[in-house]
């Protein structure tokens, strides 16, 4: 039946090659890969030549040149690269042209590779190259293969006659606009653990550029002498680093691909044959040794790149004593005596950082050279930890910034041994987006840009980090930046000790500031802050921060709202420093509440008891007020009666009103149904959801009221999540009039330009789920297993449970963690539920991947808490086994 | 095997191939359509009448992938032609039996 063409011998070799070259690179070994592959393309195309002129398809009767383009021109073929060809022929491109291409690639096409060619006579080449540097690039790399050396020798005469400085200045001018495309659009593959291995800031095409100028200014007649020889060869070991990396990436996908992305890591890991005692290690050692490769190659880039761009060479001016400003950026006067003045090591970052000129490669280079001498230098003095502060204060620019290129010399990690250990760790989760080393600096940068937006430095009304315009008057409040900024670096550089950071955070801090002579009051601040840095986030995202025992518990802990102040920026700082899943509008809204609820306690002494019943009656009242006119006073009265004393306590006025409201129209619906239905099954399944935008962004708040009844909670997670909503909070009312009212915090709906549409499907769903005409759990499940459900990326989790009976006098307080998957609270709540537990408030904390999920119940037989050890153990075994993946 | 049809834009077809292109998808069908969704087409006057414009003009892509894929294939091509407004359209996934290439008889995934 097949009727497949005959087979090319050139392409069958080709097979086997290829075959016998993947086999090689599967078993570990990935020496030379690259160049390998493309030596037996290289002889493909040669044999199919021979091939075609035996089997009398005579190739074209023109003379033509066969070239390799692009990253086969370079040698440096992946598994699954593209090849690019280039037909080349001297004049007229013959009409033969065609067949010829046919006969050469088909058989490529047949083994299933992808293909690029072009056929093209050398004048279009030529006009090609001066319209499109995109063409330019391409023949740069260009290599003869097979065919008539005749046109490629033309070629190539006639290339180089058309390249002048000029050309070759508006190319590097050219690519310098393409490597900040790249830097927007594929990010800074040198500090990112996802990192685009080709086109990221630090990539493959880092190396490619740098190449591509060399040879147009080769040919231009002018020789780009940036770098040292040490330097070439440290560029080609990270070179072979990152193929070698691309390679095992291509096997470990089965495909072409650029970006490293985590499913993938262990595998390439392995290949490039790292490996650790616990699992995940292998990778974090591989990806520590990427990152170094990538910062190299990205740096390099940058220094090249100043050296080609310039108009004409600005004269050197000078800037400082000692420091200049040149061509390619800030210089020292004496560069050799570097280690005779170690302070202008540190002087010429921080005139980096305040002009917004880079430091120049050559200045680098010294930096890099007396690095030995300057450690000692400058280490363990006062003066020094002053400047990195003065230094990190000038830094706020976000980009490229003085203290990263500080970091990448190697002179903080000199100046700073500890954080020369922590810089490279690389976390193996999907929640922290950079390296420890670059997180640091990160939260540095928050912290001074609040620091500075805070004291007044913001005429040009710039937004404050994270939109947190709350933390700006937290840091105009606070009287020793340096302490704060000391405290960012410190924060998380116990990392790499074992045992918990924050703990042994503290000694390390302790130790680091006394040896750069701290005052006392200084490092006891630092330790403090090192120490509680973790608190503010875990506490304001998953506990209650309506009950009083929390937030003066908290303020016991905290002490002074000074300290307050500096923990409250530090945590924000380092959350929008971990990434984005660290971070939304809704945590953001929890910090501000337990920062402004704690500050109050702090400056203002507790509320006292009658204070609480105070509040009660006079909610009360206003209710009373709001609601005359619109309702009966004696259904308000009802109402005020059949709710929960909670609600008066933490809801405001407004929305106990509309809970009044709601509760009226949810008479009239059971009414209603009762009269159609009247077989004693009225009311069952009536349910009506209102819904409200909040002031956080983002967030909406949903009322849910029903008939109360057992697993109502459950349920109606469940629907919330089959619409593809995330709950970030639920705080259930159960009136003794047995209505439920339940108040979720939740995401926008997926369509955000319809919201009403999402909210009556929800309510309908709601409905028809608790009238037993939709199963939940299947529907589900068929969520879970549609094509197009993401796979979990990154590590799993397994689920974890805890119990606090001590928090609360009236509730247990239980804390489930677990990997998120979509119907996971659904399936928490239900087993809450069959554990015959009433859930009264709900937390959800989801960030990368995972949740922490509190609950606060109480047994619904009204024994309150939950405390007989046999029962917790039930509880405990229902709940990991709900959490499971 | 999966079917991936993708109504779009006619303005946002270059993007969407781009973005299938990016991902190594090898072909791709497309067809000029019409059509209306909860848009539901609009209202025109033209000399005082009032006219009823019941379809909207569209371009539906079809690709073929492995069914491993269809998750970042419709992602990619969902980013592409996203806009956020009224009208960007839809993406139906559905499962293909067998596929045959002509020139050769090959067949299943060789075949796309």
């Amino acid at each position: 039946m097949d009727r497949k063409p005959a087979a090319s011998r050139a392409a069958l070799g080709l097979r086997a090659a290829r075959g016998a070259l993947f086999e090689t690179a599967r078993a570990g070994n990935l020496e030379g890969f690259p160049a390998r592959l493309s030596a037996a393309t290289d002889r493909y195309f040669a044999d199919r030549l021979a091939e075609m002129a035996a089997a009398d398809q005579a190739p074209a009767k023109r003379p033509f040149a066969l070239l390799a383009v692009g990253g086969y021109g370079r040698g440096e073929l992946c598994p699954y690269s593209d090849i690019d060809l280039l037909v080349l022929f001297p004049k007229r491109i013959p009409a033969e042209a065609q067949a010829l291409t046919k006969a050469l690639l088909f058989p490529l096409w047949d083994l299933g590779l992808d293909l690029g060619h072009g056929v093209r006579a050398i004048g279009d080449c030529l006009s090609l190259a001066k319209s499109d540097p995109q063409v330019l690039a391409s023949l740069l790399d260009a290599r003869f293969l097979a065919g008539d050396p005749g046109p490629w020798q033309d070629f190539q005469k006639a290339f180089g006659n058309k390249i002048g400085a000029r050309q070759a200045r508006a190319f590097a001018l050219w690519l310098q606009e393409q490597n900040a495309l790249r830097e927007s659009q594929f990010g800074d593959g040198s500090g990112l653990l996802e990192p685009d291995l080709k086109n990221g800031l630090g990539g493959l095409r880092g190396i490619h550029h740098m190449r591509w100028m060399e040879r147009a200014f080769a040919l231009a007649g002018q020789r780009l002498e940036v770098f040292s020889a040490e330097e070439r060869i440290a560029l080609e070991e990270a070179q072979t680093f990152l193929l070698h990396t691309r390679t095992a990436l291509h096997l470990a996908a089965g495909r072409h691909a650029d970006t490293l992305i985590f499913e993938h890591q262990p595998r390439v890991a392995e290949a490039l044959g790292f490996s650790g005692p616990r699992p995940g290690l292998a990778v974090e050692l591989f990806l520590s040794a990427l990152h170094r490769a990538m910062t190299r190659v990205k740096s390099m880039r940058q220094a090249m790149g100043r050296a080609c761009c310039q108009e004409r060479p600005e004269p050197r001016k000078p800037l400082a004593p000692g420091l200049l400003t040149g061509p390619a950026g800030l210089e020292f006067q004496d560069p050799g005596g570097l280690v005779r003045t170690p302070g202008l090591a540190l002087e010429i970052f921080l005139a980096s950082a305040r002009s917004g000129r880079p430091v120049s490669w050559e200045a680098l280079r010294a930096v890099r050279a007396a690095l030995p001498a300057l450690g000692p230098a400058l280490a363990d003095r006062p003066g020094t930890l002053a400047s990195l502060v003065d230094l990190f204060l000038a830094d706020t620019r976000s980009g490229q910034r003085a203290s990263q290129v500080l970091a990448e010399t190697g002179l903080l990690a000199a100046i700073l041994p500890e954080f020369g250990q922590a810089a490279d760790l690389v976390q193996f989760d999907d929640y922290h987006l950079h390296p420890l080393g670059r997180h640091t600096l990160e939260c540095v940068r928050i912290l001074a840009r609040f620091l500075v937006l805070g004291s007044g430095g913001n005429q040009d009304g710039a937004e404050a980090p994270g939109g947190c315009r709350w933390c700006l008057e937290a840091s105009a409040r606070v009287d020793s930046p340096a302490t704060l900024l000391l405290a960012g670096l410190c924060h998380d550089l116990a990392k790499p000790l074992p045992g918990d950071h924050s703990e042994q955070g503290v000694d390390l801090a302790r130790n680091l500031l006394r040896r750069f002579g701290q005052p006392e009051e200084v490092i006891e601040d630092v330790a403090f802050l090192v120490r509680r840095h973790l608190f503010l986030p875990i506490t304001a995202t998953r506990r209650d921060l309506s009950q009083e025992g929390v937030l003066s518990g908290a303020a016991g802990i905290i002490g002074t709202a000074r300290r307050l102040d500096m923990l409250a920026l530090l945590a924000v700082a380092d959350s929008l420093a971990t990434g984005p899943r660290a971070w939304n509008n809704w945590t953001a809204a929890l910090f501000a509440e337990f920062y402004f609820k704690t500050r109050k306690l702090l400056t203002e002494g507790p509320l006292s008891e009658p204070d609480a019943t105070r509040r009660i009656v006079e909610t009360r009242d206003r209710v009373r007020a709001l609601c005359a006119g619109r309702f009966e006073s004696a259904f308000v009265e009802r109402c005020l009666d059949a709710m929960p004393a909670r609600a008066l306590q933490i809801l405001d006025s407004e929305t106990v009103v509309r809970h009044v409201a709601l509760a009226g129209r949810l008479d009239e619906a059971l009414e209603e149904d009762r009269r159609r239905k009247p077989s004693g099954k009225g009311g069952v399944g009536v349910c009506l959801v209102e819904a409200r935008p909040t002031n956080v962004a983002g967030c909406w708040e949903l009322t849910v009221a029903a008939l109360d009844r057992p697993g109502l909670f459950a349920t109606l997670a469940g629907v919330l999540s089959l619409h593809g909503l995330n709950v970030y909070s639920a705080e259930l009312f159960t009136w003794t009039s047995g209505a439920a009212l339940d108040l979720f915090v939740v995401s926008d709906p997926p369509d955000s330009l319809f919201p009403d549409e999402a909210w009556a499907r929800i309510q309908r769903s709601a409905h028809y789920a608790l009238t037993g005409k939709l199963e939940l759990e299947s529907r589900l499940a068929e969520r879970r297993n549609s094509p197009l459900a993401k796979a979990a990326s990154g590590p799993r989790y397994r689920p974890a449970v805890s119990v606090d009976n001590a928090e609360s006098d009236f509730f247990t307080r239980i804390e489930v963690k677990a990997g998120d998957r979509l119907g996971l609270l659904h399936d928490i709540a239900r087993a809450l539920h069959r554990l015959g537990l009433d859930i009264q408030l709900a937390r959800i904390a989801t960030s990368g991947g995972r949740i922490a999920d509190v609950f606060y119940v109480r047994d619904a037989q009204g024994n309150g808490k939950v405390e007989e050890p046999e029962r917790l153990r039930e509880v405990e075994q229902a709940l990991l086994t709900a959490g499971e993946p | 095997m999966k079917k991936i049809e993708i109504i779009t834009r006619t303005f946002k077809l270059d993007e969407v191939k781009d973005a299938l292109a990016q991902l190594g998808v090898k072909g791709m069908t497309v067809t000029e359509v019409k059509g209306f969704g909860r848009q539901g087409g609009h209202r025109e006057v033209y000399r005082g009448a009032e006219y009823q414009v019941d379809f909207v003009a569209k371009v539906k892509i079809e690709v073929v992938v492995e069914a491993g894929r269809v998750a970042e294939v419709v992602e990619a091509a969902r980013k592409a032609a996203l806009t956020g407004q009224v009208g960007d359209g839809k993406i139906f996934v559905s499962p293909i039996e067998e596929v045959v290439r002509i020139r050769t008889g090959e067949t299943g995934e060789a075949a796309i």
